[in-house]
């Protein structure tokens, strides 16, 4: 069943998108612009034609947050299909009950999301070793965990609001600027709540319990946020507060807490989505 | 026995969009080797029936056993396969990776799987195993799901309305084909239609259904010796009541 998802997933063309645009980006810095070393071993500007240097972190986190866009948008309409009495019918009629077909929908998801983050990563790599004589393997790393957990999470998400409308955009949409923004306000509700003077034990408890029943891609967020490190000399973008994370600090200060509440925060979406895959009837 | 099912019952609430509807079965039978047909009016709950054995409805009462297993263990439906009335394959596949991909899920045996298909094409006419679904016609859609349907060496076969968009020659081959494979193998067919020239020679037994009950059921002979064909048997039942009505 995992293998059939990834075929389904390999010919979705929103998705190959993901790996073109990367193609198509590298190739425009790679005829017209330049990549310029930071003067450290992993961050650099980069420029194409005439443009002012953009410091590799606008630049990473950009691309990440367009690829995952690409990725949400693309990857549900499998799922939508393999859902529909047409198909399911064809598909639950084999050997194959509803949890593996549950989780062989996240594993085939994971795989798809994880390869074409990988081929991101080389494409990068090439073009960073070429042009800036720079190997920043934690940067690497971290954009290979990065992507892929948080389509995971967000796929989470999508997959509940799926069973429960049926609809592959609805699904999307809500989980995009629904489900996603509401995890950004829980995550930092203690600041919100100050600024609004509802800083009360008890709105503070309810805010932090409903903080783990709303996967949380504000922590995947945090958890990873950004690869730029510190600013690039002669750069005005304070860089190094605005995005801290796994390059900066290197992997040994992951954060395996938030990793875990992560994890847990996406739990009740998971197991509220297994219960209605158990139920639903085709 | 390859299915059993006693007091059978599935019941679906009256929504805005749809009407309520009542399934109560209280014994149906196919045996080894048989070819068993459901007819009845659009509507009346063959399908329904179907999708209760194969677990894709789950039932309000009653039991299933399925070629010697609950019919919700999934061992159950590795012997056999099923055509949905209404399919949708992945558009983007061609019928080959299609079939192979099938062949996965099935879990079946693929050795010699493209010699398989090549045999099974011939016998189907298929000229068009590297063309996308999405560029077939409907006729031609229903002949590669009867292709996918019949690939595996399975004990059972369950065909829901199996001739619908097909030609009259392309009917006949098929129909030709499921004989064969019958008397070849021994398989089990059960088979739902409303158009009884389909089933005319070939059926074992006949089950009549009508707003989810099981109206009457009989083996060839006896509706040769009481009826002298499907169609007066059928008719029998239906018009009669139809009248009363």
């Amino acid at each position: 069943m995992t293998t059939f998802n990834i075929r389904l997933l390999f010919r979705n063309k929103i998705l190959w998108a993901w790996p073109v645009l990367a193609v198509l980006l590298a190739l425009l810095v790679g005829w017209y612009g330049d990549i310029e070393s930071a003067g450290n071993s992993y961050s650099f500007l980069i420029s194409a034609g005439d443009s002012p240097a953009i410091p590799s972190a606008f630049l990473i986190n950009g691309l990440l947050g367009f690829f995952i866009l690409i990725a949400i948008i693309g990857i549900p309409s499998h799922l939508s299909k393999n859902l529909e009495p047409e198909r399911a019918s064809l598909i639950f009629s084999k050997p194959v009950n509803r949890t593996e077909f549950f989780f062989s929908e996240f594993a085939a998801v994971i795989t798809v999301t994880f390869f074409y983050t990988l081929i991101t990563d080389i494409i990068l790599a090439v073009l960073l070793a070429a042009k800036a004589g720079i190997f920043p393997y934690e940067l690497y790393l971290a954009i290979l965990l990065y992507i892929p957990l948080y389509v995971f999470v967000i796929y989470v998400s999508i997959v509940l609001l799926l069973l429960l409308t049926g609809s592959h955009l609805a699904s999307v949409l809500i989980a995009y600027l629904l489900i996603a923004p509401i995890s950004g306000f829980l995550f930092q509700a203690e600041t919100f709540l100050n600024l609004m003077g509802w800083n009360s034990d008890l709105m503070v408890r309810f805010t932090d319990g409903l903080s783990y029943l709303i996967p949380s891609t504000a922590g995947v967020d945090k958890l990873l946020a950004g690869f730029g490190g510190p600013p690039p000399e002669g750069s005005n973008v304070d860089v190094d507060q605005m995005m801290s994370g796994i390059l900066y600090d290197g992997f040994a200060a992951f954060d395996w807490q938030l990793f875990g509440f992560v994890l847990v925060s996406c739990l009740p979406f998971f197991l509220l989505s297994y219960y209605l895959m158990r139920r639903k009837q085709f | 026995m390859i299915l059993k099912a006693t007091n059978v019952s599935k019941t679906f609430s009256k929504t805005r969009k749809k009407e309520g509807f009542s399934l109560d079965i209280n014994s149906f039978e196919v045996q080894e080797g048989n070819f068993t047909a459901i007819l009845g009016p659009n509507g009346s709950g063959k399908s329904t029936l179907i999708k209760l054995m194969l677990d894709l409805l789950y039932l309000d009462n009653g039991s299933i056993q399925l070629l010697d297993h609950d019919h919700k263990d999934k061992e159950a439906r590795r012997g056999l396969s099923y055509l949905p009335e209404n399919f949708s394959f992945p558009e983007k596949f061609k019928v080959r990776q299609m079939l192979h991909t099938f062949a996965d899920i099935s879990q079946a045996d693929k050795t010699n799987l493209d010699a398989r298909i090549n045999e099974l094409a011939k016998a189907f006419n298929v000229d068009y195993l590297d063309k996308k679904i999405k560029d077939l016609s409907k006729g031609m859609r229903q002949t590669v799901a009867l292709l996918h349907t019949f690939l595996g060496d399975y004990k059972f076969h369950i065909l829901d309305e199996p001739f619908n968009g097909l030609d009259a020659v392309q009917k006949k081959t098929i129909m030709e084909y499921i004989f064969d494979l019958q008397k070849r193998k021994n398989v089990a067919i059960l088979i739902t239609t409303h158009i009884l020239s389909d089933i005319e020679k070939t059926c074992d037994k006949l089950y009549l259904i009508r707003d989810g009950s099981i109206i009457d059921s009989a083996s060839k002979d006896e509706i040769e010796q009481q009826h002298g064909g499907v169609e007066s048997y059928y008719l029998n039942h239906f018009e009669s009541k139809n009248a009363l009505q």
